[in-house]
């Protein structure tokens, strides 16, 4: 028994040790229509100081950001920059790297500074390379944001920083 | 007419990617927040045998992704340093002195001179994106202290009269077809000076109001080349069809001492209405810089500040500041 409840608490715990930074972010951008247009939303992302590179896919108006080594990665400041642009984001997904997480809906973690918890998926234990999407108004088009209000109600303890809602 | 018609069809029918990046036309799309675009551009047309010609400089800066501010100054060969002797006359009858307007000469040569600053400012208070796609509207408000001897009633707000105006901008866009839809009003403010005197004698102090006016344009434009965008560097060709119109007030004028009102019989000085076709051809080198050129002809009515046809030139490049 004594052994089962070490094991539980050791499973919890390193759920908040997960301090990796994010690998990788990729994004959809509404509204483009110009290799111009995209040409502006890559330009605001690339002026974030932890920002190392952006591909863009001008056919698919997405976009792939890669970072500086042991930056503070905001993603808010990633979605304010499509949005300074003059665009809208489709959808934002990040690339985590995990040791042996295990989550479940309405679960937390903490990483990298934040908390992120989980909205959306089957019971897992994380582990290595994993992309997870974002929810809320910065990530998602208006009314596909508004399916997941009912679901970002409780924030969550453990970083000093901010609650990320995230789907698998 | 028929031409219009194919124009428009290629419009409809086609499969290639919307532009909204209108010669003439403002969109309901801003400059991105913290960008600085420059724009350089031009008019020219022939007015009998000399040819009028219009430069003008626009710096236009994104506030934020919202809100656009545009400063425009110009020069141009369009104006005499007065008002020229043939906008009103007068006759001696007795003691009193009857005046009326008369057609103004064309063609007469004047120098290139410093019409004033345009400041333009637009904001967009509604966007609905979609990939590939958008509905945006915004609104847009506009002041200029242009003091030039302009002698028609139709107010240009950018290089001929003075005042100050507001609208709005619609454009939809949805891969095949982008269309934006402009309007708006003009309150030109007078011209206060003197006009050349008929009969060679002192200037006569002259007040010219001229006419308010409501602006209606209309744009489509698409994309011809990459038919696939890949990269940045790919050459963007696209082909636009502007439509122009304006309905404006007949002028008022004061002249002689007394500042008497002195009838209007001249067409340039009367109320009127026209709309003018601009078909329009842009290149856009390494995705930034952007030429384009249009030619406008008459289409309904006529504008009577210019001869037809009407030639614009621009060039535009956006400067991202730290890359």
């Amino acid at each position: 028994m004594k052994k089962a409840l070490f094991v539980a608490l050791l499973c919890c715990l390193s759920s908040f040790l997960t301090n990796a930074q994010i690998t990788e972010v990729e994004l959809g951008v509404n509204g483009l229509t110009c290799s111009q247009c995209s040409r502006s939303v890559e330009m605001r992302i690339r002026k974030l100081s932890f920002v190392k590179d952006v591909q863009m896919n001008l056919e698919h108006t997405d976009a792939k950001i890669f970072f500086k080594d042991k930056q503070n990665i905001d993603i808010d400041k990633i979605a304010q920059a499509v949005v300074d642009a003059g665009f809208s984001v489709r959808y934002l997904q990040a690339t985590f790297t995990f040791n042996h997480v295990s989550v479940s809906p309405n679960s937390c973690f903490s990483y990298d500074r934040n908390n992120y918890r989980i909205v959306k998926g089957e019971p897992t234990v994380l582990n290595g390379s994993t992309t997870l999407k974002f929810v809320g108004d910065e990530f998602l088009p208006r009314k596909e944001a508004k399916k997941w209000l009912p679901y970002m109600k409780n924030t969550c303890a453990g970083s000093p920083g901010k609650t990320y809602y995230v789907t698998m | 007419m028929k031409r219009i018609a194919t124009i428009l069809f290629l419009f409809i029918s086609s499969y290639l990617n919307a532009q909204e990046l209108f010669p003439l036309n403002e969109p309901a799309s801003n400059v991105p927040k913290g960008t600085l675009g420059v724009r350089a551009f031009g008019e020219s047309y022939k007015e009998v045998s000399l040819y009028r010609n219009l430069f003008a400089l626009r710096l236009m800066y994104g506030i934020s992704s919202r809100l656009s501010v545009y400063a425009t100054a110009s020069i141009s060969n369009h104006h005499s340093p007065i008002l020229p002797p043939d906008l009103a006359t007068h006759t001696h009858t007795g003691n009193q002195t009857v005046y009326f307007t008369t057609s103004i000469k064309r063609g007469v040569p004047y120098p290139y001179l410093y019409n004033g600053d345009d400041v333009y400012v637009k904001y967009r208070f509604l966007s609905s994106d979609g990939q590939n796609s958008h509905f945006r509207m915004a609104a847009y408000g506009e002041a200029s202290n242009v003091n030039v001897a302009h002698d028609e009633t139709e107010p240009t707000l950018l290089d001929d009269t003075k005042g100050y105006g507001a609208g709005i901008i619609t454009t939809y866009l949805k891969k095949h077809l982008a269309i934006s839809f402009n309007t708006g009003f003009i309150i030109p403010l007078a011209y206060d000076g003197y006009a050349a005197d008929p009969y060679g004698g002192a200037e006569v102090p002259s007040k010219l109001v001229y006419g308010r006016a409501v602006s209606y344009n209309l744009s489509f434009g698409y994309l011809l080349f990459p038919r696939h965008y890949k990269n940045y560097n790919q050459t963007n060709w696209n082909i636009y069809m502007e439509f122009l119109g304006k309905s404006y007030e007949q002028a008022k004028i004061y002249q002689g001492p007394e500042m008497v009102s002195v009838p209007i019989q001249t067409p340039l000085l009367k109320g009127g209405s026209y709309i003018e076709a601009y078909p329009g051809l842009q290149c856009i080198i390494k995705s930034n810089l952007r030429i384009d050129l249009s030619v406008g002809s008459k289409l309904i009515g006529q504008s009577y500040v210019h001869f037809y046809p009407v030639y614009m030139l621009g060039i535009q490049r956006y400067f991202f500041g730290r890359e």
